[in-house]
């Protein structure tokens, strides 16, 4: 067994590990310093993802896998959880939510969703769902003096705890309909229809269910806002960057490798979660006076998007929904980092009413603002319009006329809300003067970074897609 | 015999589960979840998993109902913190899909008994012991068995950070 495939995984846990032990015992510069380590980690763990690049292999007797698309979801799960650790390392501490325990959190959860993403046996697939999930339960109560918090840590908490049961449920029947937990040998056992009885077909509808909580698809989004406006906006950023790629992943692994999408109960499943998170999250994002919340519904939208691609199936929805993804995940963690920054001391969650007058006072954050809520509406040159055309067009290709249609008018619907964050801030007067944002220097890292990245990737898309296709290498 | 067992001991399991959600009273519904405990690691014994239904009772039964009950004494819960805002309107729709879920696991059962892949297959002599076990839990499922221990410290790691003291929240000015 070569460990080299598996060593961004044990770096997370011995980093993770360590930190935790630096914070129990370190004394002086603890609070530069851990930002500091987390992110050398993450980026570590990235270096070595990328040195193993070529290799494919199971590891640890058929539990976890190294294959060019772990490699790839991998790497977005580690850039976002840079760029939401360089926000935070500033953002915490100003937001009453400081612990030094959060950067260990952070390596820990990470270590989860790579877990997660790498996963080739169902026992995997559930640990990693929990590495992942119970740091992050417990990053959105991190702000203890604020009710709020500490309410959307407990509706985190508790949603993800009945998720779990609908996923370790799920495994369970399908373990008894396929005498398997093995990936390979479940796909095997459902090529051939010896795991298309009853039992088998509910597991695996309810392992989608536990998953669609994760991905936060309409029905099972009600956590997402509370807990999006709830948690300190550095940990918002986090969670709109990371739990949605693995959880991604790992539906992706499942439904295309494993499950098969033409089976026609998954295919009507998914089509109906997608058409819901598309209309309900766009619906209820226009009523928001929240941005937090706005985004938090926004993010349920992009789940609806997103999902269309699975609805395609085959090996381009790999690409197609890692493709997706990129573009998503930069602008939601820019435009987190942004209201974590016009947020500053206050308590409340930023309104659209607190926007006003922000052109003035912090144009730079207000234009960055902008852009990034111009590529969450998918409007061109940026990212966003890239990757949603790009799913689109292909949707058209394979015939799903109608999906597309109603995805269309929900994009436009979609435009009216995200375009009022920029609107209030250069246009209208506000009441009182705003005072001048605190900039961190993680702050300006992630916004040159991802409004850099989002202009690259829509100018020049072909370089991503076709680094997103790559990860359809399967290891079969 | 095997199949008078089973049934005895399923039955009990059942009353036991339903008697834990009637009582008004946690304490009683901790004790009932001691009962079911108990029935469930005799029907692990008819599996012929002895080592487990042995971990069952020790530490199911044992330290974790025990943990349970210094729980439900130390916060000293009451009936009426709980009964008092619950609508009316919730029981009727709480039977109703309790109900829906009852028919359709029901049906699942059914399809898995007409279609077990397993039937009437016989066990090794050596399945279930600790040597068996052992030998899996640290061949095949190394793995799964390391990270559940970091599991573990991550909630160690998370209670204290939510119940620990409260001068970390503090802005950086205020601490030493």
């Amino acid at each position: 067994m070569n460990l080299t495939m598996f060593s961004p995984q044990l770096l997370l846990a011995l980093g993770g590990t360590l930190l935790l032990l630096y914070e129990a015992f370190g004394r002086e510069n603890k609070r530069t310093l851990q930002p500091v380590c987390t992110i050398l980690v993450l980026l570590a763990a990235g270096v070595l993802l990328w040195l193993s690049d070529g290799q494919v292999g199971l590891l640890f007797s058929g539990m976890v896998i190294f294959d060019r698309f772990f490699i790839f979801f991998a790497t977005l799960v580690l850039l976002g959880s840079v760029l939401a650790v360089a926000v935070a390392a500033g953002s915490l501490a100003e937001q009453r939510a400081y612990h030094g325990e959060f950067y260990a959190l952070v390596l820990f959860s990470v270590l989860g969703m790579l877990l997660l993403i790498s996963a080739a046996n169902l026992v995997i697939v559930f640990l990693g769902m929990e590495i992942m999930s119970i740091p992050l339960y417990i990053m959105a109560a991190l702000r203890r003096s604020s009710s709020r918090s500490v309410e959307a840590g407990a509706k985190y908490f508790l949603m993800g705890a009945f998720a779990s049961g609908f996923l370790l449920y799920g495994i369970a029947l399908v373990y008894g309909a396929t005498g398997s937990l093995r990936l390979e040998e479940i796909a095997a056992a459902w090529a051939d229809g010896a795991g298309l009885s009853f039992v088998g077909i509910s597991g695996m509808l309810l392992i989608l269910i536990g998953l669609a909580f994760k991905i936060a698809a309409v029905p099972f989004h009600m956590w997402e806002p509370d807990a999006y406006e709830g948690a300190p906006t550095a940990v918002t950023a986090f969670f709109a960057a990371g739990p949605k790629v693995a959880a991604f992943a790992v539906l992706l692994r499942l439904i295309i490798w494993t499950f098969s999408i033409s089976d026609p109960i998954i295919w009507r499943f998914v089509w109906m979660l997608a058409v819901l998170s598309m209309t309900v999250g766009n619906f209820l994002a226009i009523t928001q006076s929240s941005v937090k919340r706005m985004l938090a519904y926004s993010g349920i939208a992009h789940a609806g998007y997103a999902l269309i691609g699975l609805v395609i199936g085959g090996q381009a929805a790999v690409g197609l929904i890692g493709f997706y993804l990129l573009g998503y995940f930069i602008a939601a963690v820019g435009a987190f980092a942004v209201i974590s920054a016009l947020e500053g001391k206050q308590e409340e969650s930023l309104s659209f009413d607190n926007c006003a007058g922000q052109g003035k006072t912090n144009p730079a954050l207000a234009l960055a603002l902008a852009l990034f809520m111009v590529s969450l509406a998918g409007i061109p040159p940026v990212a966003g319009f890239v990757a949603k055309f790009y799913i689109f067009e292909q949707a058209i290709q394979h015939g799903f006329i109608w999906l597309v249609i109603i995805a269309a008018v929900n994009s436009i619907v979609s435009v009216y809300y995200y375009l009022r964050a920029p609107v209030y801030c250069f246009m209208k007067i506000p009441e009182s003067e705003t005072p001048p944002a605190p900039v961190s220097l993680g702050l300006i890292f992630t916004l040159v970074f991802a409004a850099v990245a989002l202009v690259v990737i829509g100018v020049c898309p072909e370089l991503f897609i076709k680094l997103a296709d790559s990860s359809a290498m399967w290891f079969l | 015999m095997d199949f008078a067992v089973f049934w005895i001991a399923a039955g009990v399991a059942g009353a036991a589960a339903i008697n834990l959600i009637f009582q008004s009273k946690p304490i009683n519904s901790v004790l009932s979840l001691v009962v079911v405990l108990f029935a469930l690691a005799v029907l692990y014994l008819q599996l012929s998993a002895e080592f487990i239904a042995a971990l069952q009772i020790i530490i199911y039964a044992g330290a974790i109902m025990v943990l349970f009950l210094f729980v439900v004494m130390l916060l000293n819960l009451n009936q009426d913190q709980f009964g008092s805002n619950r609508k009316p309107g919730l029981r009727s729709f709480g039977v109703l899909i309790g109900g829906t879920l009852i028919i359709e696991i029901s049906l699942i059962a059914r399809a898995f008994v007409s279609s077990s892949p397993t039937d009437g297959q016989v066990v090794a002599a050596e399945f279930g012991s600790v040597a068996q076990v052992g030998r899996l839990l640290f061949g095949e499922y190394l793995l799964p068995f390391e990270l559940t221990s970091i599991l573990l410290l991550i909630a160690v790691a998370g209670a204290l950070v939510l119940a620990g003291k409260r001068e970390e929240a503090q802005p950086p000015e205020e601490r030493s």
